[in-house]
C-alpha cells in the first residue's frame, strides 16, 4: 500500500538547541518568558518528543546537546517545580523513561539533581 | 483459575479515541465507557503530571485534537479511574458477577503521586489489588483493579512495577540507508520482548503476558486519520438502525462494503502475529493474558481469538451489552472531524520531515 518503506532524515537537535540557548542566555534568572519565547521552547520540546522516540542513546553528540539543555534549565531554575510548563513535562519524560532510552541517558548525563521526590 | 490464565481483551491507548475528541491520529473509536460495555477489561493509558493533576495524554505535548481532546480540556486520570470503579460497583450488585479491570500505565509520574491522586477518596485502597497478581486467582481479583506502571523509580501500594509482567515489543523496524533511517511498516512485528523494565520471557515466575498487537500500519493511514472515525460512526449507526427495523442489512449494505473501516485487528493478522510468539517458545504454555489492539470493537477478532484455543491458548466467553449511539453527537463529531481534517490537510505538515512516534 505504501511501498512498505518510509524514510526519515536523521536528525540532530543541535541547531534548534543553540537557538533556544542563545535566547535564554539573555534572560534573567526565573524571569517570565514572552509568548514568542514560550513558542520557541515548545517547538524545541516537540523535537525532544521526536528524539525521545527515535534518537539513539549511543549518539553522543545528540545526547550531549540535550544533556546541556537539561543542565541549563537546572542551573537557571532552583527547583523542578518552578520549571516552565513545557520544559517541566520534558523533564518528566526524561526522568521516568527507561534508563537505556535516549532522553533518560541525556538526563543522567546532565548536572540535574534528583529533584522529583 | 489464575488471573494470569484469564482473558483480558485490552485496548491500546484506550483514551485516545475519536469519540473523546482525538480527531487526528485516534487509536480507538469507542469511549472507555463503551469499551467496558463490549467486554474490554484491559486499558493501556499514558499519564502525565500537569498543573497539579494527572492527565491522560498522547505524548507530553498539549495539542488539542491530537494529544488531548479537541476541546483542549485534559482527561483526568482520576475521572477515568472512577469510571472503572463505577463499572465494578454496578457489576458487584449483580449476584455472582465478577469482573477485574487491568490498567497498564505508561507513566511519567511518580508512583506515589499516582497512588495519592486515585486514593483521594480512598478508591486506591479499596479497589487496587496489592499482592503479586501473578499468583492471584480470579477470585482474589474479583471486582478489583490490577494496576501496572511502566517505571520503578519509586513504589506505592497496588502500583505494580513493570517487572511483574511480560510484553512483546511493538516498535517499527528501522535500518540505515544512505543516511536515512528507513522504517518498514509492512514487515510484521516480531515477538521480541519489550525491555524497559518488563520481565524477561524466560522468567518462569512471571506468567502475566501482555500481547501488544499495536498496528504500526494503522497509525499511518490517512483514511484512519481523517475519514475513518466518521465512516466508522456512521456505519455503526446505520447498521444498528437497519437492524432495529428488521432490514436485511448484510445484503443491502454489501455493495457499500468499501465504506467499512479497515479492521487492523483481523484475526488473520492477529493469529499470525500470535503464532510468531508461540513459535519462539517463550513459555511452555503460551497464553496471552492481555491482548491489546487499536480500534477495539464488539466484533473485533481479539474476542474471537480468545474464544479459540488454537489462537489464544484459552477459551473464554464474553458477555457484551448493547451500545446505544447518540446520532446527533456523532454527526456533530463527524462534521467537526471532517472540517478539522480538511484544515489540517491544507495548512499543516506536522513535524516536517519527522514522524511522531505514537505508542
Amino acid at each position: 500500500m505504501f511501498g512498505g518503506l518510509i524514510m526519515t532524515k536523521n536528525t540532530s537537535c543541535k541547531k534548534d538547541y543553540t537557538h533556544v540557548l542563545g535566547l535564554f542566555e539573555k534572560k534573567e534568572l526565573k524571569q517570565d518568558l514572552s509568548k514568542a519565547e514560550i513558542a520557541l521552547v515548545y517547538k524545541y520540546t516537540l523535537e525532544l518528543t521526536y528524539l525521545e522516540s527515535y534518537a539513539n542513546a549511543n549518539n553522543k553528540e545528540d545526547v550531549e546537546n540535550v544533556s546541556e539543555f537539561f543542565s541549563y534549565f537546572c542551573n537557571k531554575y532552583d527547583n523542578y517545580s518552578s520549571l516552565p510548563g513545557e520544559v517541566h513535562l520534558s523533564f518528566d519524560v526524561a526522568y521516568f523513561s527507561d534508563p537505556t532510552s535516549f532522553m533518560s541517558s541525556a538526563y543522567a548525563a546532565s548536572t540535574c539533581l534528583n529533584s522529583f521526590e | 483459575m489464575l488471573y494470569s490464565e484469564s482473558c483480558t481483551p485490552t485496548s491500546h491507548n484506550s483514551f485516545s479515541s475519536s469519540s473523546n475528541g482525538f480527531i487526528l491520529w485516534p487509536q480507538q473509536h469507542l469511549s472507555i465507557k463503551d469499551q467496558l460495555k463490549i467486554g474490554v477489561r484491559g486499558f493501556m493509558l499514558d499519564i502525565y503530571y500537569v498543573d497539579g493533576d494527572i492527565v491522560l495524554r498522547h505524548t507530553s505535548k498539549s495539542i488539542p485534537g491530537v494529544t488531548k481532546p479537541l476541546s483542549g480540556k485534559d482527561i483526568l486520570f482520576y475521572d477515568t479511574f472512577k469510571e472503572f470503579v463505577d463499572f465494578l460497583d454496578k457489576k458487584s450488585t449483580k449476584e455472582a458477577d465478577c469482573s477485574t479491570i487491568t490498567i497498564l500505565l505508561e507513566s511519567y509520574v511518580l508512583n506515589k503521586k499516582t497512588y495519592e491522586i486515585i486514593n483521594k477518596e480512598g478508591l486506591a485502597d479499596k479497589y487496587l489489588y496489592t499482592m503479586n497478581p501473578n499468583s492471584a486467582s480470579l477470585a482474589d481479583v474479583c471486582n478489583k483493579i490490577v494496576l501496572f506502571t511502566s517505571h520503578n523509580r519509586d513504589m506505592a501500594p497496588g502500583v505494580h512495577p513493570p517487572s511483574l509482567y511480560k510484553e512483546n515489543d511493538y516498535k517499527y523496524y528501522s535500518d540505515e540507508f544512505l543516511g536515512y533511517s528507513t522504517l518498514n511498516f509492512l514487515e510484521y512485528e516480531k515477538c521480541e520482548e519489550r525491555a524497559e523494565g518488563r520481565a524477561k520471557y524466560i522468567n518462569p515466575d512471571i506468567k502475566i503476558f501482555c500481547f501488544n498487537h499495536f498496528s504500526s500500519l494503522s497509525a499511518l493511514l490517512t483514511l484512519n486519520i481523517c475519514i475513518k472515525p466518521i465512516l466508522h460512526q456512521l456505519t455503526e449507526v446505520v447498521d444498528q438502525n437497519l437492524e432495529l427495523l428488521n432490514i436485511d442489512c448484510e445484503s443491502r449494505l454489501a455493495k457499500f462494503n468499501f465504506l467499512k473501516p479497515i479492521d487492523y485487528a483481523k484475526k488473520s493478522f492477529l493469529h499470525s502475529h500470535l503464532d510468531q510468539c508461540k513459535s519462539q517458545d517463550i513459555k511452555d504454555k503460551f497464553h496471552p493474558t492481555l491482548i491489546a489492539v487499536d480500534f477495539i470493537e464488539k466484533d473485533s477478532d481479539v474476542f474471537l481469538c480468545y474464544k479459540d484455543e488454537n489462537c489464544s491458548g484459552a477459551k473464554c466467553d464474553f458477555i457484551e451489552e448493547e451500545i446505544t449511539y447518540d446520532l446527533y453527537s456523532i454527526i456533530g463529531t463527524g462534521i467537526i472531524t471532517l472540517a478539522a481534517a480538511l484544515l489540517i490537510g491544507r495548512c499543516c505538515h506536522f513535524g516536517n520531515d519527522q514522524h511522531d512516534h505514537i505508542d
